[in-house]
């Protein structure tokens, strides 16, 4: 417990008195309100329109797992297959790069196009930003198994599949849990993005408080996402931590 | 027959390779190894030892020429169906998510070995003295250990053939005495053929039947030679007159081809 609170208690202090400090210049009456919401007002819409924050970030988060669950699964499955081809690897490579630098805000309206109104568009819209740095941590994971190691399963002939099995992926797991991690952070905002254009969730919210000059509903919402994508890294930590403890302390 | 045969193998690596010996690791190279021979090579490092190493073991194929291991060919992973090989690497290379006594399992899982594969896994352990190491994890043990479990995965399968590429050069001297000592110990209760690559002319005239030594690459056999000492080596070998006049041997010897070379 100690521990826990010489490490929290800088960020802590520096949030009160940041908040206080918005507090002073909204109540004093140097920035108005509707432009920046002071923080009680943040806190009390959080409480006041509860059921409605509550019910947006139900949807954005089953989206956004959706989401991450399927760039997991899929982007494991392309690093494996790029693995196991050479040529598929340097055929797709290139356009998987191209395709991370498309902006999925320009990329949304089409997603409608494709899924409709609703969930599906922003379950595929959170898996399109979330899926690239599954891939790429995958396929350099992969890659990276020790050569030695390889000669190993070589020389008491290993099949290509046992190799892959027992000794790629798992050398490969610091590197996918790692990818995982980025993609949590990716997957929220890109539910938020595809919710903004295809409605639902926390996303809505956020648009619709927009239009009726709600700041305080706004900035309750962003709270909202940002602490579930915190919470949402700290599980995969927890989770890979668990499943690395055994051999963790040879990596470090 | 001899349980290794090269037959006017070489090899090229990197820019201009086979153009006018650039590259040039092995040249033209001829050996035969018998059965259940202790050989060691030796030379300086970079001049090819270690690929020899990696071509008896088919990891790598000559560009010109033949391997034959037990009268077979052995290029590209096809050892004849009965010949076992394993290889021990300079550093223990476990896999980190596998206790000891699994790790030491993997070369019968992998070659599908008959027999209860854990209690071959536990008595190879045994023999190397961490009996009771079976469920250490690989960051639990220390480097001599980690090497003592390496050695236990290539002797689980009782292999025919043990390749080893400066197995000790990275342990402390006791350590590396002790397994020294150990190695001798289970190459003459099994009789198999060990390719011992070493820089190390002591280790080499402490562990070999049979001593070789290759120049700078292109790597050429300066010295080929028989050991004078007995089949008995313990301890109390390295403290003998014996010993040390066969490391001088090695050294004269090793000079005399140098300087014949250049």
């Amino acid at each position: 417990m100690k521990h826990f609170w010489t490490r929290f208690w800088p960020p802590l202090l520096l949030l009160v008195v940041i908040s206080c400090l918005f507090e002073a210049l909204v109540r004093v009456g140097v920035v108005e309100s509707f432009l920046l919401p002071a923080p009680s007002e943040v806190f009390a819409s959080l409480y006041v329109d509860r059921a409605e924050l509550m019910f947006g970030l139900g949807s954005t988060a089953i989206a956004a797992l959706i989401g991450l669950g399927l760039s997991f699964v899929c982007g494991v499955l392309i690093a494996v297959v790029f693995s196991l081809s050479e040529f598929l690897k340097k055929a797709f490579l290139p356009y998987a790069v191209f395709f991370q630098t498309v902006p999925i805000i320009a990329l949304a309206p089409v997603l409608v196009i494709w899924f409709g109104f609703g969930q599906p568009t922003v379950v595929a819209s959170a898996f399109i930003v979330s899926i690239f740095p599954v891939i790429a941590n995958s396929v350099f994971g992969l890659q990276g198994t020790d050569p030695a190691l390889l000669a190993l399963f070589k020389l008491h002939r290993a099949s290509r599949i046992e190799t892959l099995l027992k000794l790629q992926l798992p050398a490969a797991l610091p590197a996918i849990m790692s990818g995982l991690r980025i993609a949590s952070g990716l997957a929220v905002i890109g539910a938020i993005v595809g919710e903004f254009i295809a409605g639902g969730g926390l996303g809505e919210v956020v648009d619709a408080a927009r239009t009726q000059q709600r700041l305080d509903k706004v900035f309750a919402a962003v709270l909202l996402s940002s602490v579930f994508g915190l919470v949402l890294v700290f599980c995969i930590d927890l989770v890979s931590r668990r499943a690395l403890q055994s051999w963790y302390m040879e990596r470090r | 027959m001899p349980a290794i045969s090269l037959e006017q193998i070489s090899k090229s690596y990197g820019e201009g390779a086979g153009l006018a010996g650039a590259g040039l690791v092995i040249p033209r190279l001829d050996l035969k190894i018998p059965e259940g021979q202790f050989v060691a090579f030796l030379g300086p490092s970079g001049c090819g030892k270690s690929t020899i190493l990696r071509m008896i073991a088919s990891l790598e194929a000559p560009d010109t020429g033949r391997v034959k291991i037990g009268g077979e060919d052995g290029v590209r992973g096809s050892h004849g169906e009965n010949t076992r090989v394993s290889f021990v690497f300079q550093d223990p290379h476990l896999l980190p998510w596998r206790s000891a006594i699994e790790n030491v399992r993997l070369p019968l899982e992998l070659e599908r070995t008959s027999g209860d594969h854990t209690e071959l896994s536990r008595q190879a352990l045994e023999r190397v003295g961490l009996g009771g190491a079976l469920d250490k994890m690989p960051h639990q043990l220390s480097g001599g250990m980690k090497m003592r479990v390496s050695i236990a995965r290539a002797l689980v399968t009782q292999p025919h053939i043990l390749l080893m590429d400066e197995p000790f050069s990275a342990l402390d001297e006791v350590t590396r005495f002790r397994l020294q000592e150990d190695l001798r110990m289970f190459w003459k209760a099994s009789r198999m053929t060990v390719v011992f690559v070493t820089h190390s002319m002591s280790e080499a005239a402490f562990l070999a039947e049979r001593q070789i030594v290759l120049s700078q690459r292109p790597a050429r056999i300066l010295v080929d030679r028989v050991s004078s000492l007995g089949d008995e080596r313990d301890e109390h070998t390295r403290a003998s007159l014996a010993y040390a006049q066969e490391v001088r041997e090695l050294q004269l010897r090793f000079r005399e081809g140098e300087e014949g070379a250049s």
